[in-house]
């Protein structure tokens, strides 16, 4: 029944559109191709079904391309998806979907960035539900005291955060670390600790086996046996003012919908490490803040 | 505002008598706190702060600490409002230390949490939550805590909202269950609970809470309350995609906040006036609201930068203190330490002192000793070398005592003391003689008396001192006549002691007969006369026994030569007689011998020799 519902879609879909590209819009920023090639080998997107990392960073963002084209060709949109790079300098951060002239973002985006936006924007299913995103405090690897501080030391360590990451912001506030506010690049903050100006930052997860991070040749690694929730979800936001926006966005939520019945947004954001099975049973230094609410 | 006016009528009528403000009742002055504590919760206005600190003087002087506190708190918290923290922080203090020594805990649970919510104000939220967390300590004793209890989680979930735990907040701020909660306290909980719902883009339940609210029309006496009630509308409008609904509602939001310094409120409309524009496609209002924003956000930032500093300030003077503090506690130990330093110098020096006064001491001992001890040296010297001295002048003057006591003054021989003296130890060494050397079968010892005939008659006739001539030279007569070894001893008036050693009876006859001879030759001259003596002698040898050298002492032997002499005197004197042993049974000295003398010769048991033929009696002839 499914499959027909699909065969159906990818009949029409073609013949609706006149067109057989679907834009996604995707901040300049963060436009990992290279990565995304490279983790593909060769595979259709659409028959990815195991999400093993490549490489040993951050994966998340190569699994939201993924899973979004698959999600929106489950959900009706056949069209092939072509990724368009833009800067991100706009009166609001949200402006070009807002206005309808961008209709949709390849990457998700913290929930509570888009609460005032409701009206013009659609907002998925969560690809990342609250409690779910878990980010280690990462101190360089050469103090190894460091990486040993208990949960009732946390009090005496300086950590570096920007206010402007306000979900980072919001779990660092509520954890016993003294905060350093820094507005500036992400790889400053990271000499920040590296010159022990501050004492640990806030990274995912690395997905190498010792979940050491290396950067420029030098190695960060997590202080063990603590991680911090970050308060918040993901969703994929469709633009409400473009013309296309109702129909990509029930499009996507369907898929989305069939991805997390199957299973797979579970076991992607689990193989691919952003869940890391490592840290699962680590002490939450935040823990306090994440509670249920109806 | 009817109220508000009233109350004001109420302070100043009680103004002119703060003259005499002692005598205020106690129950009056609680009720005019009550009145200025409802007033600024209405709203903070300048005017009501001289009516506070009057009234906070007067419960200063009437020792009224517990509305000293409450009045402390209410000014702390208008000037708070108007962000002067550090007056507000001053009177807060102020108010913490006299709750200090309160015993009034509901009174302290209210100064921590006023505390708290100026450090939730400085964003000292570590600070803030301690506070929390003693105040919440603190009402659990209290029985009837829900109102205290409600305002601590109000505060709590306020504090969760600025830290970014919204969900955590929601919880917080639940509504309470008690009857006895104030609905202001019941409607800032709420407003809390919707401003946290919006937070998380829950804007149907903000909406819900906001309606409920409406309809128990709570929010309008609050000005705070009504502000925050206009920007929630227009954001539950703004996230309902009613952006005209939403624009009004900032709009007249914002017009509330004119002229007041609710910011953050005036800065939350501003974006929210912005968002809708912009999602309305009116993009140069978007952009105009949006320059606001960013103006108000700047305000609110330099606000936040200032209370920041006042912060830091804290903490350096802080650090100053204590580096003051640091800095005087090392200088107090160094002058601890050269104290103790000074203190055992001077103690050395004690020491030393007292160290050469003792050495002084004894070597001033040492010395006294020693000169002590040279002195009675030479005294004692002095002593021995007179003792010595007159020891020896004393053995020198024994000497010639014993010499005068020995001797005879007129004949110069030794006298009869002489005699005994010596006697025992010439017995003595003849003894040893006799016992050590072969026996020689004759006399060693010879006793020898010898008496100046007719003495009696030179007396008479010539005088005595014709008489001491005689002697005298007869004395030089024995003298002459016998050997050095010899013993001569003036023996009594004219009679003479011989005691003659290593001599046999057959010598001794000899020197008897010269000593007879000489004395009969010699010519004594008395008064120029010519005149001639004799002499008779006894003698006897000891021992008198050779084979028996016991039987008779020395005194029984000087008998016998007595006798012997008397023998010589019976006859015709001028003779020498000696007695020897006998035949027979030898005679012991225990029968009288010069008495049995005669019967002794005749029968032989003594023998005499004689230079007179009939004084011999012989043994055979017996």
């Amino acid at each position: 029944m499914k499959m027909k519902w699909v065969c159906w879609l990818l009949f029409i879909s073609p013949i609706s559109w006149g067109s057989n590209q679907l834009v996604v819009d995707i901040i300049s920023s963060e436009n990992f191709s290279q990565r995304y090639e490279d983790f593909l080998a060769g595979r259709h997107v659409l028959d990815v079904d195991t999400f093993h990392p490549t490489t040993k960073g951050s994966h998340i963002e190569i699994i939201e391309m993924v899973l979004l084209q698959q999600a929106l060709f489950l959900g009706g949109e056949t069209r092939q998806v072509v990724f368009n790079p833009k800067p991100s300098v706009n009166i609001l951060e949200f402006s070009d979907l807002i206005a309808g002239e961008s209709l949709i973002l390849a990457r998700s985006v913290w929930h509570e960035s888009i609460v005032d936006y409701r009206g013009a924007l659609f907002i998925s299913e969560p690809i990342v539900e609250v409690g779910e995103y878990e980010a280690g405090l990462y101190v360089t690897k050469r103090n190894v005291a460091l990486q040993q501080t208990p949960l009732s030391q946390l009090r005496q360590l300086d950590v570096v955060s920007n206010p402007r990451w306000a979900v980072d912001w919001r779990a660092l506030m509520n954890t016993d670390l003294h905060m350093v506010s820094f507005i500036g690049p992400w790889e400053t903050m990271l000499e920040m600790v590296e010159s022990n100006v501050v004492d640990t930052m806030l990274i995912n997860f690395s997905v190498s086996d010792s979940l050491v991070l290396t950067f420029e040749g030098k190695e960060y690694v997590p202080i063990e046996d603590i991680k911090v929730v970050l308060p918040d979800s993901r969703h994929f936001v469709v633009s409400k003012n473009h013309p296309e926006g109702e129909q990509i966005f029930a499009a996507l939520n369907r898929g989305l919908h069939v991805l997390k019945q199957r299973g797979i947004i579970k076991r992607a954001l689990t193989e691919s490490g952003f869940i890391n099975k490592r840290v699962a049973n680590w002490q939450v230094a935040n823990a306090k803040m994440v509670v249920e609410v109806d | 505002m009817q109220f508000l006016l009233m109350v004001f009528g109420v302070v100043f009528a009680l103004l002119p008598s703060f003259g005499t403000l002692a005598y205020e009742s106690k129950a009056h002055m609680q009720q005019m706190y009550d009145a200025l504590l409802l007033s600024v919760e209405e709203d903070y206005d300048l005017s009501l702060l001289p009516s506070i600190r009057a009234l906070k003087e007067q419960a200063r002087g009437q020792g009224d600490k517990e509305l000293q506190i409450k009045t402390l708190l209410l000014e702390g918290s208008v000037v708070q409002h108007f962000g002067e923290f550090e007056a507000g922080l001053d009177l807060h203090q102020q108010a913490l230390q006299l709750a200090g020594s309160e015993a009034n805990t509901m009174l302290k649970a209210t100064t921590y949490l006023a505390i708290a919510h100026l450090d939730i104000d400085l964003e000292s939220f570590d600070l803030a939550q301690r506070y929390l967390d003693k105040a919440l300590q603190l009402i659990e004793t209290i029985d009837d805590n829900a109102q205290i209890h409600a305002e601590i989680m109000l505060w709590q979930a306020r504090l969760y909202m600025d830290k970014g735990a919204y969900r955590l907040a929601l919880k917080t701020a639940a509504t309470p269950l008690a009857s006895s909660v104030r609905q202001e306290t019941i409607a800032q909980l709420s407003l809390t609970r919707s401003w946290a719902y919006l937070q998380l883009g829950k804007y149907p339940q903000a909406r819900a809470i906001i309606q409920k609210l409406d309809e128990q029309n709570y929010l309008m006496k609050n000005q705070r309350m009504r502000i925050m009630a206009a920007v929630q509308r227009a954001r539950i409008a703004l996230q309902a995609g009613e952006y005209q609904d939403a624009i009004t509602l900032a709009q007249q939001g914002l017009e509330i906040t004119l002229g007041t310094r609710f910011l953050l409120f005036q800065s939350q409309l501003q974006w929210i006036l912005a968002a809708a524009y912009a999602q309305q496609g009116n993009y140069q209002q978007a952009h105009r609201y949006l320059k606001r924003y960013t103006v108000t956000e700047k305000s609110l930032n330099l606000q936040k930068r200032n209370s920041k500093l006042l912060k830091l300030e804290a903490q350096y003077s802080l650090a100053q203190q204590q580096q003051a503090l640091d800095a005087l506690e090392r200088d107090n130990a160094q002058q601890a330490k050269l104290i103790i330093a000074h203190q055992q110098q001077i103690e050395n020096a004690r020491l030393n002192q007292q160290r050469w006064l003792l050495i002084a001491l004894l070597t001033f001992t040492l010395i006294t000793v020693i000169y002590w001890r040279w002195q009675n040296r030479q005294y004692t010297k002095r002593l021995e070398s007179q003792v010595t001295a007159r020891t020896e002048e004393l053995a020198e003057r024994n000497k010639r005592l014993q010499t005068l006591s020995f001797t005879d003054s007129l004949t110069g021989l030794n006298n009869r003391h002489h005699f005994f003296s010596v006697i025992d130890s010439k017995i003595e060494a003849c003894r040893q003689v006799w016992h050590g050397a072969q026996p020689k079968g004759s006399a060693d010892l010879i006793f020898v008396i010898v008496d100046i005939d007719h003495f009696k008659g030179i007396n008479d006739t010539f005088g005595h001192a014709a008489g001491d001539i005689v002697l005298q030279d007869f004395s030089e007569i024995l003298k002459q006549c016998t050997r050095e070894s010899d013993t001569i001893v003036r023996w009594g008036g004219e009679e003479f002691l011989l005691v003659m050693p290593d001599l046999d009876y057959v010598a001794a006859q000899e020197v008897m007969e010269r000593i007879r001879r000489q004395v009969e030759i010699y010519p004594f001259i008395v008064n120029d006369q010519v005149i001639n003596c004799t002499c008779s002698i006894g003698f006897a040898p000891f021992p008198f026994y050779p084979s028996e050298p016991e039987k008779l002492g020395w005194e029984h032997v000087l008998e016998l030569a007595d006798g012997g002499l008397y023998l010589a005197k019976a006859s015709r004197r001028n003779a020498w007689v000696g007695v020897l042993a006998g035949e027979g049974e030898a005679l012991s000295g225990s029968s009288p011998l010069a008495h049995n003398l005669q019967t002794y010769l005749q029968t032989g048991r003594l023998s005499t020799l004689s230079n007179l033929a009939d004084l011999i009696y012989s043994r055979k002839a017996g």
